[in-house]
């Protein structure tokens, strides 16, 4: 069944992306300076904010993904989405403050911005730009490869273009997702994420609802994939299902990684009182953890139903979101959940090109001692070159967007937590420290994933000195850290003499 | 788990995790474990600790949240294959149940809750940021020389 055998989905769909499209419009006119482009002025509430940044995390990988990886490896999958337990809090223990801070006494716009701010190295900053350029390319790949699955099931496209089904969608989402970053900018991406993510966290609780009424309840449908010959009971153990070192790799790299995600740091510059993020961790956490529920139900409501034989099994795991919400909620429900899918990848993308444009604009320019004239203008033309890449890209990566995503997620995290996140609360750190990191994490990370994906050359070698199942994320993250923190030790200078007095004020307050 | 106890922390946990990644034996998952416990309540203990190094109210939640982390762990290797033939709680099978209520559903009380319980104290007072901006009442440029 498609969206076109249900018209109430597609007008459903239809006005909810009218919504949307009115807030670009209306963004558009509000944006008129690079620092609304880029950080929404600086002039966003608790609410706004908090919403912004869930919204901002979670996007079409949770939410096509999340159920497609626990459909294919169990609930070992669901240690990507946990850690929203207590990320929200670390988020604002570790980085927010200083962040915000740091945006009431310099001019920052990006997260480069910040690690130029703290270490006075265009090296740092640089190699950080390069990471963030890299990352957008694989995360805003992975929103596009969703809008193409979305668009796929919508409309049916599959029976009628068969292999070039999913390319066509792709493009179809690319244009959308171009017309509406280039136009809008930071302030149209925040006040979607507010309306998607408001409108997320009501669909969540019913979505769930029906994946357990489907399922005639959790311990029914748990007893039906365990004794199930397809899903077996390794789907229903946590360590069970792949290797322990996958499954709390996944814990590792979502649960530390997030310090370093330049689409949620990004966030904290915005808020118009930093005297607001006392209920952020609430406010973030709270949302997110209802929005996993689209996650946790549809990711165990779709193998029941085709352990007890009412769902035939998928060909394409990341199918089950959008089969699930065709076949087994209200016709209203599933429109608005599609409509706010497809409103949280184009928010989720929208940010990604604006961090990345700002990437290529304002942070590798300085880096080389240049500065680009009219960063309004270039940061548009910017935002074209990395789309079509990320586009590109996804479609080379012939994976699951959620695995497409953890690519993204763990170079973001690898290369950037923990300059940002150490060297904003300890003084010895030295840019020498963040540099060898930031180059630590994102070259490893890089090696890492070629090495192990890569058929083009048979010559060269698989990392096979890696334990099975251990993700390069992880090895990467964890030698970013390794880094950084023995270089402090040795080298580090504790009495603050390298760093500028005003961002020393920041790290002390 | 003061500032200095806390990067002591993360130092020794990077490299044992690399070590983990790369050693064929039995105890390093386990390990490895640990260390993913470890890991985001260290990093907070380093954000949330004061000037002086030292964690005040934030203690409470911060502790609260590494044993339970700890414990989750625990839970999950001690389940772990019980499935067919062990208890069910909740509706799964005691490692899901552990994951899904002990991993997701507690620790997000604890740490949001305990964040804004121990803000006013250790997070950021009206005083400290009136006297930011009475020092540096301009906003200076990203690449401007320090002051």
């Amino acid at each position: 069944m498609t969206a076109l055998d249900r018209p109430v989905i597609l007008i459903t769909a239809a006005v909810y992306l009218a919504v949307v499209v009115a807030i670009g419009v209306w963004a558009l006119g509000r944006t008129r300076s690079a620092k609304d482009f880029f950080i929404a002025g600086q002039g966003v509430g608790l609410v706004v904010t908090g919403l912004a940044t869930m919204s901002a995390a979670f996007s079409g990988f949770v939410f096509i993904g999340g159920p497609g990886l626990t459909y294919r490896m169990g609930l070992a999958s669901l240690f990507i989405c946990i850690p929203v337990s207590f990320t929200a809090a670390m988020l604002a223990w570790v980085v927010a403050k200083r962040l915000r801070l740091l945006a009431e006494v310099r001019e920052v716009y990006t997260v480069p911005d910040a690690i130029y701010c703290r270490y006075r190295s265009r090296l740092a900053s640089g190699l950080a730009a390069i990471a963030v350029v890299i990352g957008t390319v694989g995360y805003l790949g992975a929103q596009l490869l969703a809008m193409g699955v979305m668009i796929e099931s919508i409309f049916g496209t599959r029976a009628s273009l068969g292999e070039w089904s999913l390319p066509a969608a792709m493009a179809a989402g690319l244009v959308v997702v171009l017309v509406y970053a280039t136009a809008g900018g930071m302030v149209a991406g925040v006040y979607t994420d507010l309306f998607q993510g408001a409108l997320m966290v009501v669909a969540a609780g019913g979505v769930f609802y029906y994946a357990l009424q489907s399922g005639g309840g959790l311990e029914t449908m748990a007893r039906s994939i365990a004794s199930s010959e397809a899903f077996g009971p390794g789907f229903l153990d946590p360590l069970g299902g792949v290797p322990v070192l996958t499954a709390l790799g996944f814990f590792f790299v979502f649960g530390i990684g997030n310090l370093g995600q330049p689409h949620m740091l990004h966030k904290f510059y915005m808020l118009d009182d930093p005297r607001k993020l006392k209920w952020i961790p609430a406010l973030v956490g709270g949302t997110q953890a209802l929005c996993v529920l689209i996650w946790l139900g549809i990711g165990l409501a779709v193998p029941a139903l085709v352990a007890s034989g009412q769902l035939d099994a998928l060909t394409n795991p990341d199918d089950a979101a959008p089969t699930f919400l065709l076949n087994y909620t209200p016709e209203l429900l599933a429109g608005l959940v599609f409509a706010g899918i497809l409103a949280a990848i184009m928010s989720t993308a929208d940010s990604f090109v604006n961090i990345g444009s700002a990437a290529l604009v304002r942070d590798l320019p300085r880096a080389f001692g240049r500065r680009v004239d009219d960063e309004l203008r270039w940061g548009r033309v910017a935002v074209l070159a990395i789309s079509i890449s990320a586009a590109l890209f996804a479609w080379l990566y012939q994976d699951l967007i959620a695995l497409l995503g953890t690519f993204a997620f763990g170079t973001f995290g690898a290369a950037l937590a923990p300059a940002v996140a150490i060297g904003l609360n300890w003084r010895r750190v030295t840019a020498g420290a963040a540099s060898a990191s930031i180059a630590t994490g994102m070259g490893l990370n890089l090696a890492l994933e070629f090495l192990a994906k890569q058929a083009f050359f048979p010559g060269l070698p698989k990392p096979t000195f890696l334990q099975p199942g251990v993700l390069p994320t992880a090895v990467s993250l964890a030698a970013s850290f390794t880094v950084l923190l023995v270089w402090s030790w040795i080298a580090g200078r504790e009495n603050g003499e390298h760093i500028p007095e005003d961002v020393l004020a920041v790290m002390d307050a | 788990m003061g500032k200095r106890l806390a990067l002591i922390a993360l130092t020794a946990a990077s490299p044992l995790a690399l070590a983990s990644f790369v050693l064929d034996a039995g105890f390093w998952p386990g390990l490895f474990a640990a260390v993913a416990a470890v890991f985001p309540v260290a990093l907070m203990a380093v954000g949330a600790a004061g000037r002086d190094g030292r964690l005040g109210r934030a203690a409470l939640p911060i502790a609260a949240l590494l044993l339970m982390l700890q414990l989750v762990m625990v839970g999950l290797f001690a389940y772990r294959g019980g499935v067919a033939d062990g208890p069910w709680w909740g509706g799964l099978p005691a490692a899901a149940a552990v994951q899904l209520y002990g991993l997701f559903l507690l620790p997000l009380v604890v740490s949001s809750l305990g964040y804004a319980w121990a803000f006013e104290r250790h997070g950021l007072r009206q005083e400290d940021l009136d006297e930011l901006r009475r020092r540096f009442p301009e906003s200076l440029d990203v690449d401007a020389e320090s002051r």
